[in-house]
């Protein structure tokens, strides 16, 4: 979802191995595992039910020792029926004079018999029936598909009653029925696992490294399908008990010998025209053990699931924070008048598995220009993608942002709340994002998706603003627009869905153009083409763009000046020519050294060594040191400032005394028969000696030099 | 749209077939002899074999089945063995009682479930959601039939608010009929609700997580548009997926729901004829609730392509 | 050089077309490769390059035996890979081995990193544990991990260290063919270098050879010896890396290598200029690739009526590469000469004028 947030799904303790840092040596296996009982025993109504549990297969395996009366006998007096604790009998007794509460704990014995035999029967012939029509596919498969299928099209009951015509009622035969019922669905519930855990390339790795189909069916197909197998079985095991409580209730289960609950309930129903009691313990103990497995059921897939627990909606505006004048110096603005200046910027997030607050985003300062294209660039993690949702007040939910100001066109954004921004977000701000087929609502056709901006904002009817999006569709190049504003989604390919999607982002005529990531998705021919149409749309309507990417290729092909964000912090910035001519930050130099560029090889490829540390890994001192060639002692002291450093501000301590190589010129300018860049060819020095606020050479003034 | 709907139908036919088929010869593995069962212990050999002969349970299996399918097809269900008449126009009686009290608990079912699903993915995590969950986990377990017997004793009984017990004579006006669905429903919609609010809550949550409706915000779109617009529509394709197996679940459920309250539906003819070993009669109950589920199964399928257009035929 | 290592000989790779919504309607049939002929010297790589979908991925899961082609054979060594049975011999499974794209979902997320790389040891050596894990332990630290990170689980690591796993695991069986299937795209920048310097050291020390498949041109090119460009199911070009980065013979290639941005703006200024002129159209493939024309017609500023009637014939290149463009036999009558000498004469609808004029 965004970046920052990338580290804190499964991937969340990937950053503790990748820092250099010694290793604590425990064994992470068992980490995992503990970390699955941990949540689990956290987990206090799963506990609850499993306790109840407990307390049942006690009362089952013990009910002789526990009770003082006999399961079936019958008092010689026909219609005795003593209320509770009359006559000794805690829960009284049915009609014909049966203690109820011996008859319960009997109960608690069909029930766990009943329900394990249905739930044996259901894996024993569903597990191998769903591994084996899942792994073999085609004939197999649609073969036992459309079994299933017919036996499903019956309701379960009916269909149990169906075959317990044909085996003869009784409590065993009833399960047996019920168990191959619910084999159907751990059936399916398996062939459906098999096929996904069949696309995962892991399967096909083990395939490669010569598993056979066995081997790859036990050990790497069924450890994957076990957790929602484990899941599914316990909540069948609440359903048999149901089931068996139902079919003994109709008379087709246990027989009038066997002191099944539902049997209790066939018998209380005799009396009820005197009292209901008789039904009230046995319908408890059923309730109860059902729910018992219902909870306890919930408790292992919430265990097992290790994705974040959903966030709300309606909630992330940036909330106001005092400006701590101590800490930091003013910062310059970095243009005269800008569009959007924001001062201050925190992002918190609670650290996964634990109550505690991490910084992702701290003290982040950014001013874009009037009609000028502000590059945010960075590895993925470092924070770029939810610094640009905080402008519009969509940081995602646990996440909390804070800051001194945010100014969008002489407006202060900070404190207003949710619903206030809704007239910023679309009508001032628009955002275009990574995924353009997942941003756009596959339900509903992309035209009326695009004029829904238009018709809210701006009160279009219906009429207008479709004629308003076809304009619109032709402007970014949709071929076709009359009859593609009526395709859905889905119909798009990822090129035309991001055109889609600035058509919308650009509907209202905002002042400022968020891009996150728009191209990384996309092939690469399209890519450019993409760039293209956002700075062409962007200047041709004075929109102020802030471009998010990993990419710096993307950067120097559009963007007029550039923020360098790690780790949370911003790590320099300057106008695009000044910090991709003379880079004042090593991480700046390590990615424009990392860019693949269309050159004849030389030795090994440029690398940052390592990778970025998640939030609770960040250090007290420069974020970067652990991966920094530089790294002296006086980069351990503390907290770095950003600090002006030529034409550029940078957070590094040594920017003085570094020498950074920039962008080098290549030693290839151009491919045979391409128009050579203007200026001079091949000379290798032009960037370093751009004088400043000069023009770039072969540009022409107003694209890529200075604003 | 049409061509979807042919196509589910020409489908649902095969399935029908096969499912009478599985019915059919399951239902004969039974060792017991149903002439026994009809004449009683003391009737001697001969008046059996008679009987054996006048059911035609005597002829191959075969025969039988082909003899019963030719007749199902033009809508003959066969004779009851044990009151003589038409397995149809019993049927045909029964159905309208069994049906409305499914879809009267269906319909109510999907409002009230969807509705708290909703509510409660929206307040996540806070005392909305912890509440419904809970209130979800317990309509879960409750038994259909006891959570029937419970309110025909308190409710119809010493209450006397509504009728205990389905009217001997058959209801004469609208408002009698509904009253005396009331109850049943209510025991029998309890789990589908609490189903129903389950899944909604948990597609809820996760289709607020996509993508899309961050881009419906990012357009400046008031929260209830977001919800009711983008997340809603969304959200209700694995419920109506749910809502097929509900179906499903109660037309099963009805049976007891049906026993407890005396309703004279398909439940109660359907454990008449299982108890009985009354084949024709267990056969035409069977292949109504089929008949009932894959036609409930089409229409899900037909407003499934119109929440998801990616399934639509091009 | 002797005989090459992996022969691939006029290879149709066809996916049977699925139902339609009505039950007696049948889909056509996908046809992901046709008629691809490729070689791999041992030890060497080769790139092979082109848009998602151009069916890159499809011809290397042919060569792992994956899949199975319609028409044309797979040889490598010794093995006659198309006329495999069911049962792919082991001793195959020794000799290719695979890396993924997908870092995430590559590793099987109940086993411990440990038991994911012995496996292969155990299968193809019959190595007891112990000794499997031994060797498990160097192979992390050859692919620059760390022994105790063998009890580890691979949601613990981060994308190029789960990368550097599957290499691993790959490396497990001393294989002569590596197929690396989009190895670093998924990966940011920095980390993909890192990546792809391991890759080539160890080829260095193994001798393996590499199918590398990328859609980045830039990056193959630092990895390569040659490249094969694809596109829409037929290789349009083949050469040595820098002939195919420098003198491109296909316009599919030239527009392929005016895409990729340069953050020298000087350089980028002319690149985009000419990726203007060359994109025709607005997207990438699409629709069912076509049999007897040129699949890039739609796309191409070059095109002329022939390019709609048949698929173009090899053409060798003036580099020594071989070329499938109709502009080397018809037309301007290229001959092998790169096709970026061609001034785009033909292109007239822009639809993204460039911004520079505007
Ligand atoms: N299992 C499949 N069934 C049907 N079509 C497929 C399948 N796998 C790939 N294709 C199709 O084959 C073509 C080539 O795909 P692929 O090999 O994945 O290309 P690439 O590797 O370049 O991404 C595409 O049109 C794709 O849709
Ligand atoms: S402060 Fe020190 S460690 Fe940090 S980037 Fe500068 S030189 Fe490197
Ligand atoms: S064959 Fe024709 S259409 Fe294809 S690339 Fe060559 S000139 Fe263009
Ligand atoms: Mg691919």
């Amino acid at each position: 979802m965004s970046d920052a947030l990338a580290g804190l799904g499964g991937s969340a303790d990937a950053g503790e191995l990748a820092s250099p840092a010694p290793m604590p040596q425990e064994s992470a296996a068992g980490a995992t595992r503990s970390r699955f009982w941990a949540r689990l025993r956290r987990n206090k109504v799963a506990m609850a039910g499993a306790v109840y549990l407990v307390l049942v297969v006690i009362a089952a395996i013990f009910a002789p020792l526990l009770t003082s009366h006999d399961e079936t006998f019958a008092t010689r007096f026909q219609d005795i029926l003593f209320s509770p604790g009359e006559a000794g009998y805690v829960l009284g007794t049915d009609h014909v004079g049966r203690d109820i509460l011996t008859r319960i704990f009997f109960g608690a014995r069909y029930a766990l018999i009943a329900g394990a035999e249905a739930v044996l029967v259901a894996l024993v012939i569903g597990v191998p029936f769903g591994l084996a029509i899942g792994y073999f596919r085609g004939w197999a498969d649609r073969i036992g598909m459309r079994f299933v299928e017919i036996v499903v099209a019956v309701p379960a009951v009916v269909m149990a009653m169906a075959i317990i015509t044909g085996l003869g009622t009784g409590l065993t035969n009833a399960m047996l029925a019920i168990g191959l019922v619910f084999s159907m669905i751990i059936t399916r519930l398996v062939r459906a696992e098999v096929f996904a855990a069949r696309e995962e390339f892991y399967v096909d790795g083990a395939r490669a490294a010569g598993a056979s189909d066995r081997r790859v069916m036990w050990r790497h197909i069924l450890p994957n399908v076990a957790p929602p197998l484990i899941v599914q079985t316990t909540l069948l095991f609440a359903q048999a008990v149901l089931a068996e409580a139902a079919l003994s209730f109709l008379g087709i289960g246990a027989d009038a010998s066997q002191a099944s609950w539902g049997r209790m309930l066939r018998d209380a129903e005799l009396s009820i025209d005197r009292t209901i009691w008789p039904a009230i313990p046995p319908g408890i103990a059923i309730f109860l053990t059902v729910v018992a497995f219902n909870v306890f059921g919930d408790g292992l897939r919430d265990a097992f699931a290790r994705e974040a627990r959903g966030g709300r909606v309606g909630v992330g505006d940036v909330m106001p924070k005092e400006r701590n004048a101590a800490s930091a110096p003013p910062w310059p603005p970095g243009s005269d008048d800008p569009l959007l200046s924001l001062r201050g910027l925190d992002i918190v997030f609670p650290k996964p598995g634990e109550g505690t607050d991490m910084t992702v985003v701290r003290d982040v300062n950014l001013d874009i220009g009037r009609g000028e294209v502000m590059a945010l660039v960075g590895e993925s993690g470092s924070g770029k993608t939810i610094t640009g949702l905080s402008l519009m007040g969509l940081v995602p939910d646990p996440g909390q942002a804070s800051a001194e100001s945010i100014v969008l066109d002489g407006r202060e954004l900070v404190g207003m709340d949710f619903n206030d921004l809704r007239w910023i977000r679309g009508r001032e701000i628009g955002i275009i994002f990574q995924e353009p087929s997942a941003a756009l609502n596959p339900a509903y056709t992309v035209g009326r998706q695009v004029a829904e901006p238009l018709r809210v904002h701006l009160g279009m009817s219906k009429r207008e603003a479709r004629e308003r999006v076809i304009e619109l569709f032709t402007e970014v190049g949709i071929p076709d627009p009359h009859k593609r504003i009526d395709a859905f989604p889905h119909q798009f390919s990822g090129g035309m869905a991001q055109r889609v999607m600035i058509a919308m982002a650009l509907s209202c005529e905002p002042k400022l153009l968020i891009a996150d990531e728009p191209t990384t998705a996309l092939d690469v021919t399209v890519q450019g083409q993409m760039l293209d149409l956002v700075s062409e749309l962007a200047r041709s309507r004075g929109v102020s763009v802030l471009l998010i990417t990993h990419d710096l290729g993307v950067v120097a092909d559009l963007a007029d000046r550039v923020a360098v964000m790690y780790a949370g912090e911003i790590v320099e910035t300057g106008r695009l020519a000044d910090v991709f001519a003379t880079p004042r930050h090593p991480y700046t130099e390590g990615l424009i050294a990392a860019i693949p560029r269309n050159e004849p090889r030389s030795g090994d490829l440029p690398t940052i060594p390592g990778v970025v540390p998640p939030p609770w890994a960040w250090p007290d001192r420069c974020h970067f040191a652990d991966r920094c060639l530089y790294e002296a002692i006086e980069c351990r002291r503390g907290p770095v400032e950003l600090r002006p450093m030529g034409a550029s501000l940078t957070r590094c301590e040594r920017s003085h005394e570094l020498e950074l190589r920039g962008v080098q010129h290549a030693s290839v300018v151009a491919i045979a028969g391409w128009e050579q860049p203007s200026g001079e060819p091949g000379s290798g020095g032009v960037m370093p000696g751009l004088p400043p606020g000069g023009v770039m050479p072969g540009l022409p003034p107003g694209e890529g030099g200075p604003a | 749209m049409l061509r979807l709907l042919v196509s589910r139908v020409l489908a649902a036919i095969p399935l029908m077939l096969m499912v009478a088929t599985l019915v059919f010869f399951l239902a004969q593995l039974n060792p017991v002899d149903p002439a026994a069962t009809i004449m009683g212990d003391d009737a001697d050999l001969e008046s059996l074999a008679e009987k054996r002969a006048e059911l035609g349970i005597d002829r191959p299996l075969v025969v039988q089945y082909w003899d019963w399918l030719n007749s199902a097809v033009v809508g003959d269900l066969g004779t009851n063995w044990f009151n003589g008449e038409e397995i149809t126009t019993e049927l045909r009686d029964r159905i309208p009682v069994t049906l409305s009290m499914v879809f009267g608990s269906l319909i109510v079912a999907l409002g009230i479930g969807s509705a708290f699903g909703v509510l409660a993915a929206l307040k996540a995590g806070r005392w909305p959601d912890r509440t419904i969950t809970v209130a979800s986990s317990l309509g879960l377990a409750v038994p259909n039939f006891w959570i029937g017997l419970v309110l025909a004793y308190y409710v119809g009984v010493k209450l006397q608010w509504l009728p205990a017990i389905w009217p001997t004579t058959r209801p004469d006006s609208l408002a009698r009929w509904i009253e005396a669905l009331i109850l049943p429903c209510v025991a029998l919609g309890i789990s589908a609700s609490a189903a129903i609010a389950r899944q909604a809550r948990s597609s809820m949550i996760g289709v607020l997580q996509r993508d899309y409706v961050r881009t419906a915000l990012a357009k400046g779109l008031p929260v209830r548009r977001v919800v009711s617009r983008h997340a809603i529509r969304n959200a209700a394709i694995p419920v109506v997926t749910l809502a097929g197996f509900q179906t499903s679940a109660l037309i099963g459920g009805s049976i007891f729901v049906e026993f407890v309250f005396n309703v004279p539906g398909l439940g109660r003819f359907g454990v008449d004829a299982i108890l009985r070993q009354n084949m024709p009669a267990l056969l035409g109950f069977v292949m109504v609730t089929a008949a009932v589920v894959v036609v409930v199964n089409i229409v899900l399928d037909l407003s499934y392509a119109w929440l998801n257009p990616k399934v639509r035929p091009e | 050089m002797s005989e090459p290592l992996l022969h691939i000989d006029d290879v149709t790779i066809v996916f049977p077309g699925g139902r339609g919504a009505l039950p007696w309607q049948k889909l056509p049939d996908v046809r992901a490769v046709q008629h691809v002929s490729l070689q791999i010297d041992a030890g060497d790589t080769l790139g092979l390059v082109g848009e998602s979908g151009s069916g890159k991925t499809t011809l290397g899961r042919a060569v792992l035996r994956f899949l199975r082609p319609e028409s044309g054979s797979i040889r490598l060594g010794d093995f006659d890979v198309t006329g495999f049975g069911r049962q792919v011999p082991t001793e195959y499974r020794k000799t290719v081995q695979v890396v993924f794209q997908d870092p995430v979902g590559s590793l099987n997320p109940s086993m411990v990193v440990g038991a994911i790389i012995a496996e292969p040891l155990r299968i193809h050596f019959g190595m007891d544990s112990g000794t499997a894990r031994e060797r498990a332990g160097e192979l992390l630290e050859q692919v620059g991990l760390q022994r105790h990170h063998l009890d580890r689980y691979p949601h613990e690591f981060s994308g190029g260290q789960r990368q550097r796993i599957a290499v691993a695991r790959a490396l497990a069986t001393e294989p002569d063919l590596l197929v690396l299937d989009e190895p670093v795209s998924a990966l940011d920048v920095s980390t993909q270098s890192q990546v792809i310097n391991l890759l080539e050291r160890l080829q260095r020390e193994t001798g393996a050879a590499y199918l590398l498949i990328a859609h980045d041109l830039a990056v193959v090119r630092h990895t390569c010896h040659r490249i094969a460009v694809m596109y829409h199911s037929r290789i349009v070009e083949l050469g040595d890396s820098d002939d195919i980065c420098e003198r491109p013979a296909h316009p599919y290639t030239e527009l392929l290598l005016a895409s990729i941005p340069d953050p020298d703006p000087a350089v980028q200024h002319v690149k985009s200029q000419r990726r203007r002129e060359l994109a025709q159209g607005v997207a990438g493939a699409s629709g069912r690739a076509p049999t007897d024309s040129c699949p890039f017609a739609e796309r191409c500023p070059h095109v002329m009526d022939v390019c709609r009637e048949s698929f173009p014939e090899p053409v060798p290149t003036a580099t020594g590469g071989t070329v499938w463009c109709h502009l080397h036999t018809s037309g301007p009558m290229l001959g092998g000469q790169p096709v970026s000498e061609l001034a785009a004469g033909t292109s007239t609808a822009q639809v993204s004028p460039p911004a520079a004029d505007g």
